[in-house]
């Protein structure tokens, strides 16, 4: 039955995090955009708290706890008991409004967590999620991208070579979010071009295994707050039992990899979705409520200003890029295959969050474009919404190939 | 708690107008636009799906199954994606009745449902744009004016649907001084009552049959005003809902026809949906569609919440009356010249699209 009301849960949850944004992400979010590298230290030890104290992290909303996966329910018509997805992307919309860099910053299972649960076994997922649900504050990191490729994930060429028990990983990583305070990297690599697709594995590297190393930190247009590494892996050896999903073929690799998208991707549409409000919001505050204009909504256009339809325009389009993502949420929520609607999300949110975050600073006039204000800076962090896990193309692609259904052959 | 999915009963509900909508509607659909007139008997089988008067009270006739706005923005979906002309044709009589489901008397349901037979197609029509530019529904130029015993009509009204044969017209005008939407109320007139005058040639809807209607003193006697207490604005939240829903029916149409002619057609020796502009548009057309559906059951189901849907449903409007122009001109786009050759249907669903920004009050739910 058709229902858009949120459970007394989803309810509270937004409020708090909508509070918790406000009252303590949104005072430090300028301080970290301008000191880049900076550690956020106490708001890092505070976040985690928190959060712990909940017991829910919000960086990918269904691998939290013990790594029971939440998500997982044979029976399509097995209720889960949580719609944990479907909370996280109500949760992660309000952390974003505070700060979209602070947000990647919090520590929790991270994308790294995400892939553990898409690709790992039942002992893996148990075994790390311990780790990045832990007492003290920690981190999993994806490390996936490579300066040779991104959007073209099957072209991995950090290699893994068997050693007895143990796999010995060469290359390097670049654009890893949250790399330079990780806890658990999960590598992929190739055990051979030849191989293809299937011979693309994924490894989760601990902290400090010899070999591993954080080679730089990039310098950003925005999300300054949140750092990326470029990870170097130098004859890295890591325990077999590390590899996700086991050594046998016939379990999750690469497919697993991207599987995690179907799970990651509604999250990160949600955060685009708490910056394009953010911006939205900050405009509203002073024409709307501070100098009283009036939002006529449904009255012929031409008894209405520009800026009124503008601010009407931006609201509509958030309003459906969060229905789109509500729906893939929830659709994971309930094991129904959400591959369409996951990058529909995202390729809405990520165009939404641009056009909703440059047309804020338009509207504000030069003021808008001052650091004395936000708004320059989501629409700087807006920017690679449109980019991470996987590009605004990338998303119409996945999208084009079902609805035409078409193979990758048929449609590159 | 959330919840995207269909009923059993809908999931019916909804087969049942897709299966009228591919096996009845789009079969004459051309030759209707062409035409001018839709087949009687187009309109008398849509009447007896029961979609418009089946949520009358038994006791007047109808099956009395509840008034649902999700229901209907389900089943208006695929009348639209049948053809928007013969939709707008069969929802017709719910212009009259849903108002006075909502806001009649006993007297009133009792004298006009009635008037509705399950069997046979009984139309009303609603009157509320008026021949101006610059429109505005807060701004009535029709008059009704007390004068005892009866309310005295003076105006214009446009584009009201089916004047010609509908057995009685709502129009809508302000008898008091009261402001804006607020101050709208229902007079029920009787055909006779009004002169229909010239038929409307629009670009498109071109099946439909809309007139301009003069109201010349036209007498209303006071059982036949339908007092609206300040519900217009909750009849404008359930036609801008329906509007949404209805637009989502025609976008839907020509992205399945583009996405169709697309796989079919080769250009450069391969067919040009697996051309990046293509498919990209077409994803970006599924996933607007996706959304507006999204916009118009969220609307929906405010409505069937007793909540004010004003706002959601206005708003929904316009960005879905954005999104019509944006798929029914790509899809246009796609059949390339074809796309301009009336053999094909996109160029209609292209004109009848461009109704959903101008118009209002088109169908209710
Ligand atoms: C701040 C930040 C954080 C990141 N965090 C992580 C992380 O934690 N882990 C990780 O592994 N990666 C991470 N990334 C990498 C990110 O996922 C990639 O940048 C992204 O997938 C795009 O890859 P690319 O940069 O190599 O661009 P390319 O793949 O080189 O693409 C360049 C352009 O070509 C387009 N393009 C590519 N292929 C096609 C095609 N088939 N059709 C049409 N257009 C196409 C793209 O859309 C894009 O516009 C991060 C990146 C940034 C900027
Ligand atoms: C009113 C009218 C008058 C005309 N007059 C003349 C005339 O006088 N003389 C004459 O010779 N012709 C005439 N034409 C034909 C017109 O030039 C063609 O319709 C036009 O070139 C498009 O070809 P097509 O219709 O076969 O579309 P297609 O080539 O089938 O294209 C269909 C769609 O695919 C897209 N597409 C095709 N290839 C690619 C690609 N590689 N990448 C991305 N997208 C692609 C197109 O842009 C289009 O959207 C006329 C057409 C019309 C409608």
């Amino acid at each position: 039955m058709i229902d858009f009301e949120l459970t007394p849960i989803m309810k509270m949850a937004r409020e708090f995090t909508h509070t918790y944004a406000r009252d303590v992400m949104r005072p430090i979010a300028r301080k970290y955009d301008e000191e880049e590298h900076t550690e956020p230290t106490e708001f890092i030890q505070k976040t985690h708290e928190m959060f712990r104290s909940m017991g829910f992290s919000f960086s990918t909303a269904n691998s939290s706890g013990d790594g029971e996966d939440k998500s997982e329910h044979k029976e399509k018509h097995d209720r889960p008991k949580m719609e944990m997805n479907l909370l996280g992307a109500i949760a992660i919309e309000e952390i974003a409004w505070g700060c979209p860099g602070l947000t990647l910053r919090i520590p929790g299972p991270g994308l790294g967590g995400a892939a553990i649960m898409a690709a790992g076994t039942p002992e893996q997922k148990k075994r790390f999620m311990k780790v990045l649900n832990g007492p003290k504050p920690s981190y999993g990191a994806m490390a996936l991208t490579e300066p040779g490729f991104g959007s073209d994930a099957s072209a991995v060429s950090t290699t893994a070579v068997q050693d007895g028990d143990y796999y010995i990983l060469n290359g390097t990583k670049i654009f890893v979010t949250g790399g330079d305070m990780a806890d658990l990297y999960v590598v992929w690599a190739t055990l051979g071009k030849d191989l293809g697709r299937s011979g693309i594995k994924a490894f989760v590297v601990e902290k400090g295994t010899p070999g591993l190393k954080m080679a730089r930190l990039e310098h950003k247009l925005g999300i300054r707050a949140s750092d990326t590494a470029e990870v170097v892996l130098e004859d890295c050896r890591v325990h077999k039992d590390n590899l996700l999903g086991g050594e046998k073929k016939e379990e999750k690799g690469f497919k697993g990899a991207m599987q995690t998208f179907d799970a990651t991707r509604p999250m990160v549409a949600a955060m685009a979705i708490g910056i394009a409000r953010s911006a939205y919001d900050y405009v509203y505050e002073d024409f709307v409520v501070k100098n009283g204009l009036e939002i006529n909504y449904g009255r012929p256009l031409h008894t209405r200003g520009y800026i009124e339809t503008v601010l009407e325009d931006m609201e509509a389009k958030i309003h459906a890029a969060r229905l789109l993502t509500w729906k893939a949420a929830w659709m994971l929520d309930h094991s129904l295959p959400n591959l369409k609607e996951a990058s529909m999300a995202k390729a809405k949110a990520g165009t939404v969050v641009d056009e909703v975050t440059q047309k804020a600073i338009e509207l504000y006039g030069p003021e808008g474009y001052s650091r004395r204000h936000l708004l320059e800076k989501w629409m700087r962090d807006a920017k690679v919404y449109d980019v991470f896990e996987g590009t605004g193309q990338i998303q119409r692609l996945v999208v084009a190939r079902a609805i035409l259904d078409y193979t990758r052959k048929e449609l590159k | 708690m959330v919840s995207f999915e269909l009923s059993e009963e809908q999931t019916l509900l909804r087969d049942t107008c897709r299966d009228f909508a591919l096996t009845v509607m789009r079969k004459q659909d051309r030759q209707a636009d062409e035409s001018g007139e839709i087949p009687a008997d187009i309109v008398k089988q849509g009447h007896e799906l029961g979609l418009t008067t089946g949520y009358l009270p038994e006791a007047y006739g109808g099956a009395g199954s509840r008034l649902s706005a999700l229901d209907s923005v389900i089943i208006f979906e695929e009348l639209a994606y049948g053809n928007l002309s013969m939709a707008l044709n069969i929802l017709a009589p719910s212009l009259l009745n849903i108002p006075l489901m909502l806001y009649g008397t006993d007297d009133q349901k009792k004298k006009y449902f009635t008037m509705n037979k399950p069997d046979q197609f009984q139309g009303f029509t609603a009157a509320l744009t008026e021949p101006s530019v610059r429109f505005d529904p807060e701004a009535l130029k029709t008059t009704a004016l007390d004068d005892g015993d009866d309310f005295v009509l003076n105006g214009e009204k446009a584009f009201v649907a089916i004047a010609d044969s509908a057995l009685a017209a709502l129009v809508f005008a302000k008898k008091g001084s009261g402001e804006g939407l607020a101050g709208i109320d229902g007079f029920i007139v009787p055909s006779g009552g009004f002169a229909v005058k010239e038929r409307e040639k629009n670009q498109g809807l071109r099946a439909l049959k809309q007139f301009t209607l003069s109201l010349d003193g036209a007498r209303v006697q006071r059982p036949d005003v339908l007092k609206l207490s300040g519900g217009f604005a909750n009849l404008l939240a359930r036609s801008r809902t329906a509007s949404i829903a209805l637009t989502t029916g025609v976008c839907r149409a020509a992205y399945e026809y583009a996405l169709a002619y697309a796989k079919e057609r080769n250009a450069f020796g391969e067919p040009i949906a697996s051309r990046q502009w293509v498919a990209f548009t077409l994803a970006e057309m599924a996933t607007e569609i996706d959304a507006i559906r999204l916009m118009a059951w969220k609307s929906a189901w405010m409505l069937d919440k007793d909540m004010d849907a004003y706002k959601e449903a206005s708003m929904g409007k316009r960005y879905a009356a954005d999104i019509a122009m944006f798929i029914t001109r790509n899809a246009t786009q796609i059949l390339g010249g074809h796309g301009f050759i009336r053999e094909h249907p996109v160029e209609m669903w292209y004109r009848d699209a461009r109704s959903f920004a101008v118009s209002e009050f088109m169908a209710i739910l």
